[in-house]
This record gives structure tokens, sequence and C-alpha cells, in this order.
């Protein structure tokens, strides 16, 4: 079987093949001949190049929490079929929130002409606030949120019209 | 110890929420609750004897209701209320509120939380008592026009701070590096001050550079004892919030002049406001001249109040309840003896490689490392939810050991063995600072994890773990030839139970 996951942008392919008692497990160009075992927590310990790892890796929507020895990673299993959405088609931009939160300050309106780093909006979770700046100059399509309204993350914020 | 004290109503959240829950638990003390609509499942609620409902997630309408606290401690019976951190527990009007309905208040009195309330207040209050402050400019009670401030800023020389009266913990407070910043800080910090703590009002502070921030933990009784209960040092700073936390300081172990010195200080200061119960007298050090001055009081238990249990063996909170029934101290300052090195970090649901951006949703799986010396307080265990609403802090980890050395290396162990999943945190990154030959060296001053961390990154995943990956979800996954496991409702990766490989089901 064939696994893929995303970390910074690289895709990589794992693909594991059950071989007798053992599995060979492609990654990165390399097979490794594996005897993983599977504990009663759901933690996964095999040995690979004389190292052995314990792993507790975790689905969570398309993510994959994977802790192995002390350290914790992120892995997205790519979305199949479907295109991201967010960013520019045709001079048309999505300002998206970063995290979950409340927005705070709503410093433009539908219309407005912005610079290239203009604050645009302001969102607050846990204490921290964090500026929405226009990523280049243009005009604001659309507003999409208010003042006081909670947000998730990823949810788009702002239409911009790039400027031609 | 012989209490008269039955049941304590905890006006907190999180960790600190639990941490009391489980001392009025060892003093046989009912603790009563309180939570928000956000909170309804959460930890402290569960762990209590009794929860109140007080509001909307939002502090302003649930943790802050003062009057919405003390009708949930009417109708509970309960006789005392402890304030935690955060939130009300350094509003004077609250411990007020708090008397006036005939309760005790596990804290100092009101007055003594408005002087030090005050940071303008207490800066002149300190300079009387004979406590080195920081050069600056306060209004006095006169108004200062944007050219006085200017001006001001001059004369000290920058970098200056601008900080707001009723700010603390970092907030409503700037660097400010040159003149021609100076004046838009200036009218930002007034409008954050005004819309965070309800008053304009601000004051201009000398910045130290390169300092190190040591506070001293005081204790003091109803009957004017007051002792310190030696240092922390919290150089370790982000954006001025703490990181990492240890007693005894690096510095002070070098000068121990300069302890006895700013322990005298420290019980001087506490005395100045007829301090009595648990307090912090937070100073910066100028490591250069070995200069201090004082920055602030916490009125309050202090978020890394556990090193200094681990230190000297005292529980804080328990004698917090004890002097505010008005027991009195039966020990002196030269019979506190503190033992070995402590140290703590703060694991955050925070992306350190992302601006620290916080992470909210929930926690799959939380699993706290144990053993001798190490202590873990947190908030938050496995399925819980982190709401954006409430401070990113999931838990505390603390490790006690002989030497400076061999704590750190404890605490970098506990940290390996903390497996947290379904949130990012800042582990990597704490694991990366105890590491820093800087930190180890002893000599971080409060510019560290700016200096060296600002553009941190976390390791790259090794081939090891797409292989755990994979291997999990193979191995998790229903035999023969199934399509490729994608996580839904039905997919053996939602079950919580512990699926064996070949248990037959």
């Amino acid at each position: 079987m064939e696994f893929q996951y995303v970390f910074n942008d690289e895709t990589q392919t794992v693909k594991v093949e059950r071989v007798g008692a053992q599995w060979a497990v492609t990654v990165m160009g390399e097979t490794h001949l594996l005897t993983p075992t599977l504990g009663p927590t759901g933690e996964v310990t095999f040995t690979l190049n004389g190292v052995r790892w314990v792993a507790q890796a975790t689905p969570d929507g398309e993510r994959r929490w994977v802790a192995l020895n002390g350290q914790t990673f992120v892995l997205t299993v790519p979305a199949k079929g479907k295109k991201q959405r967010r960013g520019k088609t045709g001079g048309h931009e999505t300002l998206a929130a970063q995290m979950p939160g409340v927005v705070r300050r709503v410093l433009v309106a539908d219309g407005d002409a912005v610079e290239k780093g203009q604050t645009l909006l302001a969102l607050e979770a846990m204490k921290m606030e964090i500026k929405i700046n226009a990523p280049h100059a243009g005009a604001v399509e659309k507003v999409l949120v208010s003042e006081g309204q909670t947000v998730e993350r990823g949810q788009v914020l702002i239409n911009l019209l790039a400027k031609a | 110890m012989s209490s008269s004290l039955t049941s304590l109503l905890i006006a907190n959240r999180g960790e600190i929420a639990v941490r009391l829950i489980r001392a009025c638990r060892e003093l046989k003390i009912r603790a009563v609750a309180v939570y928000s609509e956000a909170d309804a499942r959460a930890l402290h609620v569960r762990e209590a004897d009794e929860a109140v409902l007080l509001g909307p997630p939002a502090p302003k309408e649930s943790y802050l209701r003062v009057d919405k606290i003390l009708e949930a401690a009417r109708q509970t019976g309960a006789q005392a209320i402890h304030p935690g951190y955060g939130f009300l527990s350094e509003n004077a009007d609250f411990a007020e509120a708090v008397h006036a309905a005939g309760l005790v208040f596990v804290g100092p009195s009101p007055a003594a939380i408005r002087q030090m309330g005050s940071k303008t207040g207490a800066r002149a209050l300190m300079e009387k008592a004979g406590v080195p402050i920081v050069p600056g400019l306060q209004e006095n009670g006169q108004h200062k026009t944007e050219y006085d401030w200017l001006k001001a800023a001059q004369d000290i020389g920058y970098p200056v701070l601008v900080k707001a009266a009723g700010g603390g913990g970092g907030r409503g407070m700037r660097v400010v590096r040159d003149s021609a910043e100076f004046l838009e800080a200036l009218a930002s910090a007034q409008r954050e001050a005004a819309n965070a703590f309800g008053d304009a009002t601000i004051f201009l502070e000398k910045y130290i550079a390169r300092g190190r921030h040591i506070e001293f933990q005081v204790l003091g009784d109803q009957h004017g004892n007051v002792v310190h209960l030696f240092e922390r040092e919290c150089s370790l700073q982000r954006r001025h919030q703490k990181v990492i936390e240890e007693t005894p300081s690096p510095l002070l172990v070098q000068h121990p002049f300069l302890r006895e010195q700013m322990g005298r200080a420290a019980v001087a200061a506490a005395r100045a406001v007829h301090y009595h119960n648990a307090g912090t007298i937070e100073f910066i050090v100028d490591p250069d001249t070995l200069q201090f001055y004082f920055l602030e009081m916490n009125t309050r238990l202090q978020v890394e109040h556990p090193i200094t249990e681990m230190l000297t063996g005292l529980d804080l909170v328990h004698w917090q309840l004890r002097v505010a029934q008005g027991e009195a101290l039966p020990f002196t300052q030269d019979q506190l003896t503190a033992r070995g090195h402590a140290i703590e970090c703060r694991v955050c649901a925070e992306d350190p490689a992302q601006s620290f951006y916080p992470s909210v949703g929930r926690l799959l799986r939380a699993d706290e490392p144990r053993g001798p010396g190490l202590r873990v307080d947190s908030g938050f265990v496995g399925g819980d939810e982190i709401s954006p609403h409430y401070d990113s802090l999931l838990a505390k980890v603390i490790a006690h050991a002989t030497t400076r050395a061999e704590a750190i290396q404890k605490l970098d162990a506990a940290l390996a063995r903390y497996t947290v999943l379904g949130l990012t945190t800042n582990i990597a990154f704490l694991r990366d600072l105890l590491a820093h030959p800087e930190f180890v060296g002893g000599n971080a001053t409060t510019q560290f994890i700016g200096q060296h961390f600002a553009q941190w990154q976390p390791p790259a995943p090794p081939p090891a773990a797409f292989i755990a990956a994979a291997l999990t979800e193979q191995l998790a996954a229903p035999p023969a030839n199934t399509p490729p496991a994608v996580a839904g409702a039905s997919s053996p990766w939602d079950r919580k139970d512990g699926f064996r490989l070949g248990a037959g089901r």
C-alpha cells in the first residue's frame, strides 16, 4: 500500500509491503525491512538502521500527528481532487485567518484602496493579537467579517483586488 | 494543619484551578469551581466537588464577573475565595467585595493590591522605602504633554520602556529604541492601556537591555511577619512573557552578597504595604554593574511558584490558606533553607515557528512524563478542547535535582517524554532553549530568546516519522484490499481503546 504525506510543501511517498513476517518499507528512495509491533495504546515500535523508534501517530482530519523519540511532527495527507482555494485567481485574492480567534478590529471598508503592508484587520486569540496586512497594493473588494465575530482557522476574512 | 476552613471557591480555570483543587483535597476542604460555557467540560470542573456556571466564554462575561462569583460563593456556602493568578487576582475592588460579603480573600489586603497595582504609585512608594527603582518619568498627578514625554525619553536615554500604569505580565508595555518611533509608541501604549486596563496612564522607564529578571517570593502573615523564600530567575522571556524559570538564580549563585541585598529589599518592599499572604517582588538586575532595580510586585501566587516549593519544601498554597485564616508564620528568615536546584518551563499551545500563533482545538493525546524529582501541573487531559478565549498555557513541567546541570537534564528528558498530539506546542522549542550553551552556562539575559531564537524552526521529520505514520495506518487498517485509510467515522483510527494488531475483532 502507498501512503503520501506532506511536510513543508514537500510530498513523501511511503510504500509498505508485507514480505513474510516482515514489512518492506520504501521512503526517500530507500527500502527497509522492518518488524514493527503495534502496542496497546496504538504506539508502533520498529528498528531502523539500528535505531529503535517508538512512535505514536494519531489522525486528526487530514493531519497526522506523529510523536517519536521526543519529537512531534504534523504531516498532512494531500487532499485528493480538491484544489486549495486560497490565493490568487485573476487579480482576486482572499485573505484568510491564520489562526482561530475573534476579530478585534476591522480597519478598512469595501472599496478602500490599500497600500502594500497596510493593516486591514486585527485578530485575537489566547490574548495574542495578530494583524492581517495587505500582501500588496490594491483595493478591498469585500470585508467578510465584523468586529467581535469569532472565526475559524482558514476562514476567509477579506477579498482583495490586486492593483492591475 | 488545623483548619477552620471547610470550603473554598476557586475563581480561576486551567492548571492553576486544578492545582488549587488538589490542595483542597489534601486539606480536606470542599473545592468549589466556577466556569464559563467554554469550560463546561474542563478538568477543573470535573475535579471540583461542586461547580457553578458563570456565563459566556469571554472573560468579561464569566471569570471577571465579580457579582456572579460572589453569588456562586453564596449559593454553595463557600467560606473563602482563592483568585489564582490573572483574572481578578490583582483586582482590589474584587478583594474588597469578597471581604464585604463576609468571606475570606486568600491574598493580601485590598489596600496592598491597590498600592502595588498602580505601577507609578508603587515606584514612588518603593523609592520612599529605600528600594532601588529604575530611572524614569511618571505623571504624578500632573498631565504631561507629548513634548514632556519626548524630552524625558531623551534624558533617560534610549531604549526606553513605555508601560501602562495598570499593566503587568508584559501587557501594556513596549520598548522604544529611538525618538523617531517614540510618539507613535506612546499613543498606542496609551490606547492599549485604556482598552486593556481601563486606565490610559502610562509611564517611562529606562530599558535595561541586557538585564536579568530575578524575583523574590515573599510570604507574610497578618501579624507583621514577612520572610522571603529566595529568588527565581526568569530571564528567559519572549515578549516579556516568561518561558523558563529557575531557582536559585545562576547570577546570584556567583554573587551571594547580591542575594542578601535583594532579599532584604524584597522584604522591605512587602513591609511598605503591610503585606500578608504570598507575593512576588520582581527586580531587573544589570549583570555588568550588579545594580538591581524594583520592577513591580505581583500581589498573588505566581505561575512559577512550584520551583520555590520544590526548593524549599514548603507548599505555598497551604501557607496562603493558613495565613489567610490568621495563622502566624512559625518560622523566621534564618530557619528557611533551600535545597538543590529547581527549573520549570511552560508548555503552551502555540507554534514557535510561526510567530507563536496560538494553536486551538482538541487535544488528542497528552501523555505526561513522570519520575523522581518531576512535577507536572497541567489543566488539561487528552480529549479536552483548548479554547481561543483564554491563554495558551497547557502545563508546567518542573524538575528538581541536586545541581543545575542535573535539573536541566531531567527537565529535557521529561519534555522528550511529554507526548502532546492534536495541538502544536512549544516543546521542541523549549528543548532547544535548554540546550543552548549560553543558557547552560547560566549567562542568558532577557534578550536571549530574541537574540538566538527569532528565526527558530523545528527540525524536519526524519524518515522514521513518515514510516511511523504509514505503518500505523497500515497496521491499524482493516485487513486486505481495502483502499488506503482516510480517517472517517468508521476508521479504526477513531478508536480510543487500545486497538491491537491481530486481536481478532
